[in-house]
């Protein structure tokens, strides 16, 4: 299906950080032939002294710039926090909230438990002022062991388990059904061709294969060559299971299956503002391999299709890795740079580390040149073997932005019964830092028609001595607008997140707002991380 | 959307081959973690860090894929009869009888004409007699009646339906009319190219851009299909197939990566969009040949890629020999220099696309070449009879938005020697195995390759992964050298030693090889 977007032309609006994290800011440009000053047509005689003319950007590559991580920032101090994984951060009216996924030690004691290992996982609230020192509030949701909890989700205050959750914020439902949970549900010692009729007419034949598993058979089978171990409770049936609540606090499951897919670790969701849709992010498998896989509703309760793979290890990866989790985020005030974050796993090592990937639309997705930007720390530190990204990018601080992962002393699958596991922490860049334009001799480049609000420009950009940036507006036609030439420009070195951009000393656009304008930039020895008018 | 078909082994095969194309073949391998007492403790184990330890079955490593560069050759055509200026390949397709192929020829006054070639090596190239056009008073000649830029055959077609031929056009108002009384709203905005002048060009009868579509009993004569058969712009290279196995058409088209515009009172003009917008190819699937919905993007360019680099056509084929392995040959045109590489991505579904490591594969010739300007890659990817993979292009002499009054082109061939497209590498020491699959015969070949104190070897074993008594390692012959079709043998035998309908998977030890494809005889 075409994404439903108003139009696909220039030019383009922009609004609040813009990153260069793909090539959507830079023209492709063009080539022309001249002969002279005398453009000469396609189906022209070409005279003799005919010349090519690029018309193009030259000298400038991406580099996805890698983070430093920072933990643990959330202390283990409660007995059901046996497991830690930070599942979303959201930065909500001025404070950051958490809500991580735990799996009480009960679950390693030997007591007999009506949820399977996986499913009996609850959901754990804190808050913060700073994003470091954090408050786990005391709910009479679910008692633990006697004491008062933070547990808002899992076991019994879920109608069906929960596995791999996420958390969003949706700006246009009615203020019961503000947040929204979204995860992978999950019944045990069910009738699975019962319940399957029960939903035919719901979801027809659509429902993932991989949902109905009980031990033996054909299941078996498809399991191994996924690489997974083929040791499964019996008769269990997975779907995408979905809650709401007015404050993220006090939530209702519902009952009915959103979409019947086997989409286990990290689902994310939000609400689309300009496809005026839910768009979510699932495990998906290809040929035995995890990947993403990306699904359309107008309807929370109600997904009418299974996701379409949209990301998939590249070819220069190892031939047993896998892309296992999404992490999918818009950039805090762009409306429009998808990201996500997704941790490739290496099954050579059984280690996980979270690369960067962009997307203009959330359909079709790039990997961002430069390798893994969330890495494992040193053998032995908390995050020294295993580490992924949760979902949610927030600022951290003035100057700063960050991305909450899980880190892990030892290997993902192995072990995980012996002592507490997972350590929450932060990914942290610079603000708008995720990735740069890198010229590392002379380049220019200039950017499609914008449409922006403001009269001031301002650049994240790095510029050491020798360095040097220049800028110049060009009108619809191309042409440089008279004040606002490369000649006019004052040189920029700077090493700075906001940096103004001007011309003999001036940063004042005027009166430019009010036409859609190109920008092109010179460059000499300099990244270039992103733009912004006000 | 899942498919609601059960997933996992036997994979089954299309064709008699298992190609390295991907990691479609290449099992990923499981591990677990075992104590000391070989319990599996994975996950769920509660003993100390060090007390168990990590083992792999079928663990891939030491191998990488990385596409063959190809060899240059041509032209492969030749003007041959006196009205013969300029003559070119646009589809060249292989059956069991031989190859069929339709081109162009311009004539030496100035005349084109759509023309219709046989062959039964790929290298000669025969002009039959078709009878249909006249050309200065005679019809002793090999031009047809019009048809588009690519062709397919389609075996699940009606008799006077077996081919079928797709191009870019332009349609009329009036066609438009009739296709929005049948699709309303249905269509793409870009595809109203108001700014084109109906008739400036010979394919330009309008200004509504889309595909058309042609069908044929014979691949001679053509009849032309009124409405488009979907309003997008697809302004270049338009290629489909019958997938027998959905049992459904499917078309690769040029499409667009372009940007979102703002809400905003500056004027619309049609096209200026290409200025921003980036080249890539959308993909659609239909089970009526005459109606296909809008394309969805499917391949665009590569972030590792020059901002200035675009993907000009999709060159849609499959490996020879393994129709389910879908690739591209994409020509990437280069706004910095404006000529071309031909890049080459796969899949196995022909819906998730994976560019190949060591891409591009083939590159504009030396300036001055009759290919030294830019050049465009055509289907089909062919075999030819000594077992070369060749693949047409057309080369121009001059780069691709050139002034073209004096431009020349031609036909060449992309070679892949022995049918070496893709390698899987083990630089050093590598191990695999593939996934389990149900094979049409009993025999294996390799096409492989070893240095020196390279080789390969091969154990057969069956769906639980035990190995079949004397396929094993220990039995396997080593396969040493530059072996196009080696024979792969256990201590003299030859046989998998499987009951009918049994699975099988294949082991692999390499050292210092490559490995290209594995055939069952």
């Amino acid at each position: 299906m075409r994404t439903p977007l108003p139009g696909q032309l220039e030019p383009m609006a922009v609004q609040g950080p813009q990153l260069f994290v793909d090539w959507r800011y830079v023209r492709a440009g063009f080539v022309g032939w001249y002969a002279g000053d005398q453009r000469v047509g396609v189906w022209e005689p070409a005279p003799a002294n005919t010349l090519g003319a690029p018309l193009a950007p030259y000298g400038i590559r991406l580099q996805a710039q890698c983070a430093e991580t920072v933990g643990p920032i959330l202390p283990r101090d409660k007995p059901w926090e046996y497991t830690y994984h930070i599942n979303t951060v959201m930065y909500d009216e001025g404070v950051y909230r958490v809500w991580y996924e735990c799996i009480p030690n009960d679950h390693f004691g030997g007591k007999a438990l009506p949820w399977a290992l996986g499913h009996g996982n609850v959901l754990a609230y804190a808050e913060s002022d700073d994003g470091f020192t954090w408050r786990k509030p005391r709910l009479d949701f679910m008692p633990y062991e006697g004491q008062a909890t933070n547990i808002v989700y899992g076991r019994q205050l879920s109608p069906n388990g929960q596995h791999g959750v996420s958390v969003f914020k949706d700006p246009h439902a009615p203020a019961a059904e503000r947040y929204k949970l979204i995860y992978m549900a999950a019944a045990s010692d069910i009738d699975a061709e019962q319940w399957r009729a029960r939903y035919q007419d719901r979801f027809g034949d659509d429902m993932d294969p991989m949902c109905f598993r009980k031990s033996g058979g054909q299941e078996r089978r498809q399991l191994g060559v996924s690489g997974h171990l083929e040791k499964r409770t019996h008769n269990m049936v997975y779907w995408i299971g979905g809650a709401l609540s007015p404050d993220g606090l006090h939530w209702k499951g519902l009952p009915d299956p959103l979409m019947v897919q086997f989409s286990d670790t990290l689902t994310t969701c939000y609400w689309d503002q300009a496809l005026q849709r839910y768009v979510g992010y699932f495990r998906t498998w290809l040929y035995g391999r995890r990947c993403v896989g990306r699904a359309v509703t107008e309807d929370f309760r109600y997904w009418p299709s299974t996701p379409d793979t949209i990301l998939q290890a590249p070819l220069t990866s190892h031939p047993s890795d896998d892309v296992y989790t999404n992490a999918k985020v818009l950039y805090p005030g762009s409306g429009n740079i998808h990201l996500m974050f997704p941790a490739l796993y290496h099954r050579l090592d059984d280690s996980r580390e979270a690369y960067l990937t962009s997307s203009i639309d959330g359909i079709h997705w790039q990997w961002v040149p430069g390798g893994p930007v969330i890495r494992r720390g040193k053998l032995g530190d908390w995050n020294g073997s295993d580490i992924a990204a949760g979902q949610g990018i927030v600022p951290l601080g003035t100057d700063r932005i960050a991305v909450p992962v899980s880190g892990y002393v030892h290997p993902h699958k192995y072990p995980r019964g012996s002592e507490p596991f997972g350590a929450p922490g932060w990914a942290v860049w610079d603000k708008g830092r995720l990735c740069a334009l890198v010229v590392d001799d002379c380049g220019e480049f200039a950017t499609p028609d914008l449409h922006f609000q403001g009269n001031a420009l301002s650049l994240n950009l790095r510029v050491r001595e020798a360095g040097v940036v220049r800028v110049e507006l060009r009108d619809e036609a191309q042409q440089p607008i008279p004040g606002y030439t490369f000649a006019d420009a004052d040189p920029l070195v700077a090493d700075s997140l906001d940096y103004p951009v001007t011309w003999r000393g001036q940063p004042n656009l005027g009166s430019l707002a009010d036409q859609p304008l190109s920008v092109a930039f010179q460059l000499r020895k300099a990244e270039l991380f992103g733009f912004e008018f006000r | 959307m899942s498919s609601t078909q059960p997933s996992g082994e036997p994979y089954r095969l299309a064709g008699r081959r298992l190609p390295f194309v991907n990691w479609y073949y290449v099992r990923p391998g499981r591990f677990g973690w075992y104590d000391a007492a070989g319990n599996d403790v994975t996950v769920s184990g509660n003993l100390d860090a060090a007390a168990a330890h990590y083992r792999a079955v079928d663990r891939p490593t030491g191998i990488r894929l990385m596409a063959q560069p190809a060899v240059r050759q041509g032209p492969i055509l030749q003007p041959e009869r006196p009205f013969e200026k300029i003559v070119t390949l646009n589809t060249v397709i292989q059956t069991e009888a031989g190859f069929q192929a339709w081109g162009r020829c311009q004539t030496a006054d100035g005349q084109k004409f759509f023309a219709y070639y046989t062959s039964e090596d790929g290298r000669q190239w025969r002009r039959p007699h078709v009878g249909l056009i006249d050309y200065a008073g005679n019809r002793a000649n090999h031009f047809i009646e019009p048809n588009g830029g690519s062709v397919f055959f389609d075996p699940a077609g009606p008799p006077d339906e077996r081919y079928k031929s797709l191009a870019e056009a332009y349609f009329s108002e009036a066609q438009f009319a009739a296709y929005l009384r049948r699709r309303p709203g249905d269509f793409e905005h870009k595809a109203l190219r108001t700014d084109v002048q109906p008739g400036n060009y010979w394919w330009h009868g309008g200004n509504i851009c889309g595909a058309r579509g042609w069908v044929s009993p014979d691949g001679q004569r053509w009849t032309e299909i009124d409405e488009p058969l979907v309003v997008t712009h697809t302004d270049t290279q338009v290629i489909g197939y019958y997938d027998v196995h959905m049992g459904k058409y499917v078309v690769y088209f040029r499409d667009w990566l372009v940007g979102e515009r703002a809400n905003t009172d500056a004027e619309y003009t049609p096209a200026a969009w290409i200025g921003v917008g980036r080249r890539a190819i959308g993909r659609a699937e239909s089970s009526d040949f005459r109606n296909f919905p809008l394309p969805d993007l499917i391949l665009t360019p590569r972030l590792d890629q020059r901002p200035n680099q675009v993907l000009y056509t999709n060159c849609k084929t499959v490996f020879p020999g393994a129709p389910d392995q879908h690739l591209l040959f994409p020509a990437i045109w280069d706004m910095g220099d404006d000529t071309t590489t031909i890049d080459l991505a796969s899949s196995s579904d022909g819906r998730m696309w994976n560019w190949a490591p060591g891409t591009p594969v083939f590159a504009t010739g030396p300036a001055g070449a009759w290919d030294g300007g830019a050049i465009f890659a055509h289907p089909n990817l062919l075999e030819l009879p000594n077992g070369d993979f060749a693949l047409p292009y057309t080369g121009y002499d001059v780069p691709h938005k050139y002034p073209r009054g004096q431009f020349t082109y031609a036909t060449g061939y992309a070679l892949w020697p022995h049918g070496r497209l893709m390698a899987l590498e083990a630089p050093e020491r590598g191990e695999f195995a593939t996934v389990a699959v149900l094979p049409p015969a009993q025999r294996l070949v390799l096409n492989t390759i070893t240095q020196r104190a390279g080789f390969v070897q091969v154990e057969a074993a069956r769906l639980d992964g035990q190995p079949i008594p004397g396929r094993s390692f220990a039995e396997a012959v080593p396969i040493v050298g530059d072996q196009p079709r080696a024979a792969v043998r256990w201590h003299g035998q030859e046989e998998l030693g499987l009951a009918a309908g049994e699975a099988v998977i294949l082991r692999f030890r390499m050292e210092r090889a490559s490995l290209f494809f594995v055939e069952f005889l």
